[in-house]
């Protein structure tokens, strides 16, 4: 295979450029490079032998293939640099959002789905009555109506059927044993400080202020 | 009893519908004393001791035979000297560890003369509920899952 590179300014001119290719032999690959990095190859017959010279409209309909190949190349090599831009633009936004808090990141959203995947399992699985289930549904529906964000807990079964639930994040420890009476517990911790919260015998469902202010303590760290 | 001073110790905890899988510490679930931990106390006259596992006399895989429950299990680790360290000036050793001999036939099983009681995990009542809490939390903070060192 005979192979010419070309650059972008004789290319763009090939349709008037074609007589010093009736000289050569066995055209059968072109490859032109322009800008020092693109590269296109247009071939003028997938069948034709190497050793065919090739003629006068061969050559013709060679140059009107790479004229046009050029042509969508370029238009193509605008919409890369216009779709560059505004990846670029996106990727500042979202750098922007995250920083305003406005969208969490894909970690966590993640594991917030599989959290909610989690929770549906453990009544399908036998792991928790109905009634135990929905009580769970109810005070996670509660927690979530108090903040804005919830993050997923580190959450367990323990033998004695308490459910447990915790969070933590850098000096904050929050936990929820939600008891197999229908009660539950909360405590909370700020490891760095003296600040100790808690309440016991709540019933599902009911956030305190003192529980949310708490809550809102906790979860605000997975902002930061 | 016998109390140990110092050792390392490992619980084993039951996955059954643990989230996520994976955690560094145990869950604060497996630190409850179970109804049969209860029982077993109140049999003994004695304070709910939670089954842990002395290191240098039981393997994980002899204590999975010993405890026998069908559920993947997890082995979390700890140092006795620091386990028995916290605590405050009014509540000092919150936590103790002692040498509990199993009733047969379970006593015959290799491995069973490593088996311990963790006492400490069921609220004393006059021990205030907050700081329990906080004890327990520095606790199951210290736990730590096969292959990582204590710092």
């Amino acid at each position: 295979m005979t192979n010419i590179d070309w650059d972008l300014p004789l290319a763009r001119n090939l349709h008037r450029a074609h007589s010093p290719w009736e000289e050569s032999a066995g055209i059968l690959g072109i490859s032109l490079r322009f800008e020092g990095h693109d590269s296109f190859e247009c071939f003028a017959s997938d069948d034709s032998p190497s050793e065919s010279r090739a003629g006068e409209h061969e050559l013709e309909q060679l140059a009107l293939m790479i004229t046009n190949r050029l042509e969508q190349a370029l238009q193509f090599r605008r919409l890369e640099e216009q779709l560059a831009d505004v990846s670029g633009r996106l990727a500042r936004l979202e750098k922007i959002a995250r920083l305003h808090n406005l969208i969490p990141d894909h970690e966590a959203e993640a594991l917030s789905n599989a959290w909610d995947e989690y929770r549906s399992s453990l009544t399908t699985k036998g792991l928790l009555s109905a009634p135990r289930g929905a009580q769970l549904e109810t005070m996670w529906q509660a927690i979530s109506r108090n903040v804005a964000f919830a993050p997923a807990p580190q959450a367990a079964l323990a033998e004695d059927g308490t459910f447990v639930m915790s969070w933590d994040r850098g000096q904050h420890h929050l936990e929820i044993e939600m008891l197999a009476n229908g009660s539950f517990e909360w405590f909370y911790m700020d490891s760095g400080g003296s600040s100790r919260e808690g309440e016991e015998e709540q019933p599902v469902g009911a956030i305190s202020s003192a529980m949310r202010d708490c809550l809102l303590r906790t979860f605000e760290q997975w902002r930061s | 009893m016998e109390e140990l001073e110092d050792g390392i110790v490992f619980r084993l905890a039951f996955l059954q519908a643990d989230f996520p899988p994976n955690s560094p510490h145990i869950s604060l679930a497996h630190l409850r004393p179970s109804p049969k931990d209860l029982a077993r106390a109140e049999e003994a006259g004695h304070a709910p001791l939670v089954t842990v596992f002395d290191a240098a006399r039981t393997t994980v895989d002899q204590a999975v035979v010993i405890r026998n429950i069908p559920t993947p299990t997890v082995p979390f680790f700890w140092n006795v000297d620091k386990i028995i360290a916290i605590g405050s000036d009014a509540w000092p050793r919150a936590f103790r560890v002692f040498r509990e001999e199993l009733l047969p036939p379970d006593n015959g099983l290799p491995g069973a003369d490593g088996h311990c009681g963790l006492e400490g995990l069921q609220r004393p009542p006059d021990m205030p509920i907050k700081l329990f809490k906080e004890f327990r939390e520095e606790l199951r903070k210290m736990s730590r899952p096969p292959g990582r060192v204590q710092s």
